[in-house]
């Protein structure tokens, strides 16, 4: 009975003590809740690293917190509350140092594994005793953490307010805690990576949408040109073309080219002959109708004299008529006219469409002093018809 | 060789281009030689054309001047194949000129030399027609099939190429 009740009595502090120890645990769970639910929306390294030092302080009741973070692809930081500024600042000095020399080395020797924790003291002797680094006074509970080889930090506390040893619930909590930063921290890295990539793809968006912009401009000045060429293309073809063909120009330039030269080498030419017919040069000379030569004809009361080139005088003539043709004036009219009489009637004939052989003929007659030279313009023609005499 | 093989190579010989620059230059040189002697001798050239009885006599020197001058410079073309096919226009408007001229004085009977070439020619007559009518001919064959060795052919190959 007695034993039971000793039994019952030390059963008393040991469920006393772990419903303080439950209690305990149960106010660290919700820090750690809240601490979640907070670390949720940050987004910042620093303020991941302040919101955690809070955390770590307030579950094990703590006033001295530090936490150091290394990192290859951010600068490395330091995040300390409750230490000496002069301590923390060698601590920096020194840390930052050997983490360049750790990150910057080939081969890492005692590296520990990707998301590995290790717990380097517990109490101010062992952290006074340990050499890594010149831990700051009052240093207790120190954490090695390593994200992977490319960061990793320290976490450092100082001894709790109560005086209290730190429990393996706070060494539990606290490796839960540096759990949840390390996935934190690999969280912002991997947004930033993803913004990284996202920045680098919208860059490389407004690149391609810039190359496809100067694609479309290229596109319409080639087709602008190609049009163009096009035509080119035609217009010379339809030119050439052209040329092929006959034109009006071509009359228009010969006919120049031939009147410029064949009136300026006519002007210049000793050879050159009047463009204006001769007779209009000469005075009207006297006319005769045919009815009245013929009158004059039948009382043989003048001589007929044709003045029409020999040829068509020896085709057919009036009759008894005398060629005297301009071009063999001068023979002729020795032969035939030198002895007539100066007073007799002379009727002369003989002009075509082309020539007015009588009026040229008759100027040269008076010219010689004849002065009774008559024309007849009606000619051989209305002589016939009028029944007239004529000889072949 | 069958009728339609021989009519085939007729066919060819008669269309060729060949013949046609061979008449080219015969009708070109002719026209040249043919406006010498009337350019230096305008006064009996206007003769000649008195002597048809068709140009009206305000006329007769005017023509007596330009028209040798538009030969020979017709001619010249012809020849040289500058504007041939206008000049061939030309020439074949001349020679059915000269041709009917012939025509209605030999109809008419009128005693005159042709003075085609100089004023002592032969006197005209239906020979004389038909000679114009063969050389009508082949400035009809030079319009149509004529396209050799042309002054201007260079320059418009060049545009074609292009």
């Amino acid at each position: 009975m007695v034993q039971n009740s000793d039994a019952e009595r030390s059963a008393v502090p040991e469920r006393d003590k772990e419903l303080r120890e439950r209690e305990y645990q149960a106010y660290q769970l919700r820090l750690l809740n809240e601490y979640l639910r907070e670390l949720f929306f940050l987004e910042d390294r620093g303020e991941i690293a302040e919101q955690f030092l809070l955390m770590c302080m307030g579950a094990v009741g703590t006033d001295k917190a530090l936490l150091l973070v290394f990192d290859e692809q951010e600068e490395s930081a330091l995040h300390y509350r409750g230490f000496n500024d002069f301590r923390v600042q060698r601590l920096r000095e020194d840390a930052f140092v050997q983490a360049q020399q750790h990150l910057a080395r080939d081969d890492r020797d005692n590296e520990l594994l990707p998301k590995q924790i290790l717990v380097i003291s517990t109490n101010e002797q062992e952290a006074a005793r340990d050499s890594r680094l010149p831990w700051p006074e009052d240093s207790c509970f120190i954490v090695r953490w390593n994200l992977d080889s490319g960061c990793f930090g320290y976490l450092v506390l100082g001894p709790k307010l109560d005086g209290s040893i730190y429990f393996d619930l706070d060494r539990d909590f606290l490796l839960q805690l540096s759990q949840v930063l390390m996935d934190s921290l690999q969280m912002v890295r991997s947004r930033e990576e993803i913004h990284r990539l996202n920045a680098d793809l919208m860059s490389k968006n407004q690149e391609l949408s810039q190359t496809i912009e100067e694609l479309q401009k290229s596109h319409e000045t080639i087709s602008i040109l190609q049009r163009t060429r096009d035509r080119l293309h035609g217009l010379i073809h339809s030119e050439a073309a052209r040329l092929e063909r006959v034109s009006a120009w071509d009359f228009v330039f010969i006919v120049a080219v031939t009147l410029i030269i064949s009136l300026l080498y006519n002007t210049t030419s000793p050879g050159g002959v009047s463009l204006t017919p001769a007779t209009w040069s000469l005075p009207e000379p006297e006319m005769i109708d045919t009815d009245r030569a013929a009158e004059i004809y039948e009382q043989d009361g003048a001589v007929f004299v044709d003045a029409r080139p020999n040829q068509f005088f020896e085709q057919e003539k009036i009759r008894d008529a005398v060629n005297l043709p301009s071009n063999l004036f001068d023979f002729i009219y020795m032969m035939h006219f030198a002895q007539l009489d100066p007073e007799k009637k002379i009727i002369v004939y003989g002009r075509n469409i082309s020539r007015r052989y009588d009026e040229t003929v008759a100027f040269e007659l008076e010219e010689r002093g004849h002065e009774r030279v008559l024309v007849m313009p009606g000619g051989l023609g209305e002589w016939k018809a009028k029944g007239m005499p004529v000889a072949p | 060789m069958s009728t339609k093989t021989v009519y085939n190579f007729m066919l060819r010989l008669l269309t060729s281009k060949e013949l046609a620059f061979i008449f080219r230059l015969y009708i070109g040189g002719l026209f040249v030689y043919a406006s010498l002697y009337k350019i230096n001798y305008a006064v009996e050239f206007a003769e000649t054309i008195a002597n048809y009885q068709l140009v009206p006599y305000w006329a007769v020197n005017f023509l007596a001047v330009t028209m040798p001058w538009l030969e020979l410079i017709c001619g010249l073309m012809l020849i040289i194949g500058f504007r041939a096919k206008a000049v061939t226009v030309i020439i074949g408007g001349m020679m059915v000129m000269f041709t009917v001229a012939l025509v209605i004085n030999v109809i008419q009977d009128t005693p005159i030399s042709c003075g085609c070439f100089s004023t002592s020619d032969e006197l005209i007559g239906w020979h004389t027609v038909l000679r114009d009518v063969i050389w009508l001919g082949m400035i009809v064959h030079i319009y149509y099939f004529d396209r050799m060795f042309h002054l201007e052919n260079r320059f418009l190959a060049l545009l074609r190429r292009i």
